[in-house]
């Protein structure tokens, strides 16, 4: 389990906290750049990873990276810790893209080894969820967690010595573009609810819910291939459209559920289809998800345009429904 | 092993360096959303511990000019991990009017909230309340700080029972800027219920580490404030604001809700959605009228969003104030320019008695139009004597002047008015009285030797 918490880590507790605080508390104009230029390097770096010829789980550098990773996400989460987001630091954001750049590499270091057991993704998509509850009080804990998990992995891990290695590289599925779509989708519907909550932090219990919910999908989709994924996806499509058409429904747990079942489907088909390198790809778009639901939902006031992001999942519905029509009449 | 070790030794390491040593926050009350209490009630006390799982054991005390005050905590609730923690502390049965300071501390840290509490002996069945909007620009060391001082000394001449700040308080994002925002509030003695508006969120960490909370609801006897947020240029209150004030309007049925917001509900520039759906609760509860600002002129709108000529139609009224502050003085849309003013809000059973000034001195009250800022001064032009000028068209009653007199003479008296309180310091005697003045007038108050029969 604890090679998927440190897979996971990157996507379900760093970069959702980046985006829960800046949505929370805000930044400023300038300020604001720097945070999603924090998220574009992490961008450009996960794509340098993707090609990476070095093992980063050889002991010589999974050791100072996963201490450094610790170190880095106490070091910044420090002054959060009953304190407030600093809108205008520049140190801030200066810590937090350290803690960023050592929790993407820990994840992609994950990638490198092999699969646990047939619950550990559940579990571990569990455990990640529970780890938003101290959120109800200290809302960014979850940053410290991620470099908490690097101090376990640590410890725990299969460590290897040198040696090169051939990165993993997920296979694409026939849903591919679905999937991806469905983890894209939660971001962008979770990160809604952060905005509306804001400073007041009642938002975790959804990223709870999310997050729970999309354990259970993982479990469903070993037992359904293909059609947990559909089915989950097209619950979080309907939860999303209705939150487009109804304001008031983002704020509805049955709406974070139905999210976190297309993230848990989508995570769970990645898991299967390509090993546990698959799941980078989902990580990237999760990101993606929750930092545009920032970015639309601090102008709030282009809301009907919002409608046209539902367009390309309609499309990918009908193409995914078709095919497992003609796969059936075959 | 080794790894193991070194993973235990990090963890522990990371989570201390991150976590300790203990500290707490206290939440809930504070400046901006204070407490308002009589002598002997419960005040209630909301914190969070820095460390969970941990129950800290606590003292609380008040401290304001008349002196400080240990009080009893009655009971203590705390959150399964022990991190939050609701207090519940009696007032001392006898306790002077005026603001404290808020002191909670455990064996390794203390907090103190200033102006966190206000005592008053009793709650007025008619409710004065000042509120204003988008303030001078503090921290420019100029006219801004000047204007500031000024704004502080009328308000504290016209003694309102609350004060009510709409938004838009802080146009620098420095902490020095908070700081003497902090200061001018403090000074003010009436209590202050604050709204953020869209410039605080320039600086939101720094305005929640002051104020701490965005939306709050203060209760003043019968009488409650509830302020929302809508200062995050989403322009408008969120579902989550609007379901919370659901839930603090169906919490208190039979009192009278006062709505605060720094956008205003309608007009232009107005708050986006939702607007009709706050305005309807507010009908449902017979909410008197809902303040704000932002828009940097005055109008007053009823409850289905329409522009009224008129102040004293039946319903809520939705007001919109002019700025505080005249840096940013714009066109009102009958063609004038607005001043820098604040509304004077009386309220009592539920109802509006006045909310607008009569700016042309016809003897009618204008629709909504706002009190000029600049038009009631105090001056002492000796020891003892105090010169008070309102150029006012209307009459103020229950202003409140200051006489300072040189020693320690306790027993004289003001020639006029009602003698408050006497406070002896160490080279001079503050004199505080309650005193009517009349529109367009000049009063002179002086203090004089008690007749002896």
């Amino acid at each position: 389990m604890i090679r998927y918490l440190l897979l996971l880590q990157f996507p379900l507790l760093y970069v959702t906290s980046l985006i829960a605080g800046v949505g929370a508390y805000w930044v400023g104009r300038r300020i604001g750049l720097l945070y999603f230029a924090n998220l574009l390097l992490l961008g450009v770096l996960h794509l340098l990873l993707l090609r990476r010829r070095t093992r980063l789980s050889s002991l010589r550098i999974a050791v100072p990276l996963l201490l450094a990773g610790t170190a880095a996400a106490a070091w910044a989460y420090r002054p959060l810790h009953l304190g407030s987001w600093e809108v205008s630091s520049i140190m801030q954001i200066v810590k937090l893209t350290a803690v960023g750049i050592a929790s993407l590499m820990a994840s992609h270091l994950a990638t490198e080894l092999p699969p646990g057991g047939k619950y550990a993704l559940p579990s571990a998509v569990a455990v990640s969820g529970l780890l938003w509850l101290p959120s109800l009080h200290y809302p960014l804990m979850p940053l410290l967690f991620a470099g908490l998990i690097q101090a376990v992995a640590l410890g725990f891990l299969p460590l290897e010595g040198h040696g090169p290695a051939v990165p993993p590289t997920p296979s694409p599925g026939r849903f591919n573009g679905l999937a991806l779509y469905g983890v894209f989708l939660a971001g962008l519907t979770i990160g809604e609810t952060v905005m509306d909550y804001q400073e007041n932090s009642r938002w975790a219990t959804h990223l709870v819910i999310a997050l729970l919910a999309a354990a259970l999908a993982t479990l469903l989709e070993r037992r359904l291939p293909g059609r947990a994924l559909i089915g989950s996806v097209a619950v979080a499509a309907a939860t999303f459209l209705a939150t487009l058409l109804f304001a008031d429904f983002v704020l509805h747990p049955a709406h974070a559920a139905g999210a976190g079942l297309a993230i848990g489907a989508a995570v769970a088909y990645f898991d299967r289809r390509g090993g546990v390198g698959g799941l980078v790809g989902p990580s990237a778009m999760w990101a993606f998800g929750l930092a545009l639901s920032f970015g639309l939902a601090r102008h709030l006031t282009i809301g009907a345009w919002r409608v046209l992001i539902v367009v390309p999942l309609l499309v990918l519905l009908t193409r995914a429904l078709r095919s497992t029509e003609a796969a059936g009449d075959s | 092993m080794a790894l193991g070790l070194l993973s235990a030794i990090t963890f522990f390491g990371g989570a201390s360096l991150a976590l300790g040593p203990e500290r707490i926050e206290l939440l809930q009350p504070h400046l901006g959303a204070p407490a308002i209490l009589r002598p002997g009630d419960a005040l209630r006390i909301e914190l969070l511990s820095s460390i969970p799982f941990r129950r800290p054991e606590l003292t609380v005390e008040l401290s304001g000019p008349a002196g400080d005050y240990r009080l009893a905590v009655s009971e203590t609730r705390r959150s399964p991990s022990g991190s939050h923690v609701s207090i519940l502390a009696a007032l001392p049965p006898k306790l002077p009017d005026g603001g404290f300071d808020l002191r909670v501390a455990t064996s390794a840290d203390s907090v103190t909230r200033p102006r966190a509490v206000q005592v008053v002996q009793e709650f007025p069945e008619q409710l004065k309340l000042l509120q204003l909007a988008d303030l001078p620009l503090i921290g420019d060391q100029g006219a801004g700080d000047a204007q500031m001082r000024a704004i502080v000394d009328e308000i504290n001449l016209i003694a309102p029972d609350l004060v009510l700040i709409s938004g838009d308080l802080i146009y620098i994002p420095d902490e020095q800027c908070y700081l003497k925002l902090v200061d001018y509030l403090q000074r003010l003695e009436a209590p202050v219920v604050l709204a953020p508006g869209n410039h605080d969120y320039q600086s939101w960490g720094l305005y929640l580490r002051h104020f701490v909370r965005s939306h709050h609801v203060v209760d003043f006897g019968g009488v409650y404030v509830v302020t929302l947020n809508t200062g995050h240029r989403h322009d408008q209150v969120t579902r989550s604001q609007f379901r919370w004030l659901r839930q603090v309007m169906a919490d208190r049925p039979g009192d009278t809700p006062v709505l605060q917001t720094h956008y205003p509900l309608f007009g232009p520039s107005s708050i986006k959605s939702l607007a009709i759906d706050i305005a309807q609760e507010m009908v449902e509860h017979a909410g008197p009228v809902a303040l704000s600002g932002h828009l940097h002129h005055d109008a007053v709108f009823d409850s289905a969003g329409r522009r009224r000529e008129s102040w004293d139609f039946p319903g809520p009224k939705f007001s919109v104030t002019g700025p505080a502050g005249a840096q940013d003085l714009r066109e009102e849309p009958g063609g004038e320019f607005s001043y820098p003013g604040y509304r004077l809000v009386t309220l009592a059973a539920g109802e509006v008695l006045g909310m607008s000034y009569d700016a042309d001195g016809d003897g009618v009250r204008d629709a909504a139009s706002s009190y000029p800022f600049g038009r009631l001064r105090a001056t002492s032009p000796e020891p003892g004597t105090v010169m008070i000028s309102n150029e006012l068209n209307e009459p103020i009653s229950r202003a409140r002047v200051r006489i300072v007199a040189p020693g320690n003479e306790l027993g004289l008296r003001p020639d006029r008015g009602k003698l408050l309180r006497v406070i002896a310091n160490q080279n001079s005697t503050v004199y505080s009285m309650e005193i009517d003045l009349p529109a367009n007038s000049l009063t002179v108050l002086r203090l004089e030797e008690p007749e002896t029969s």
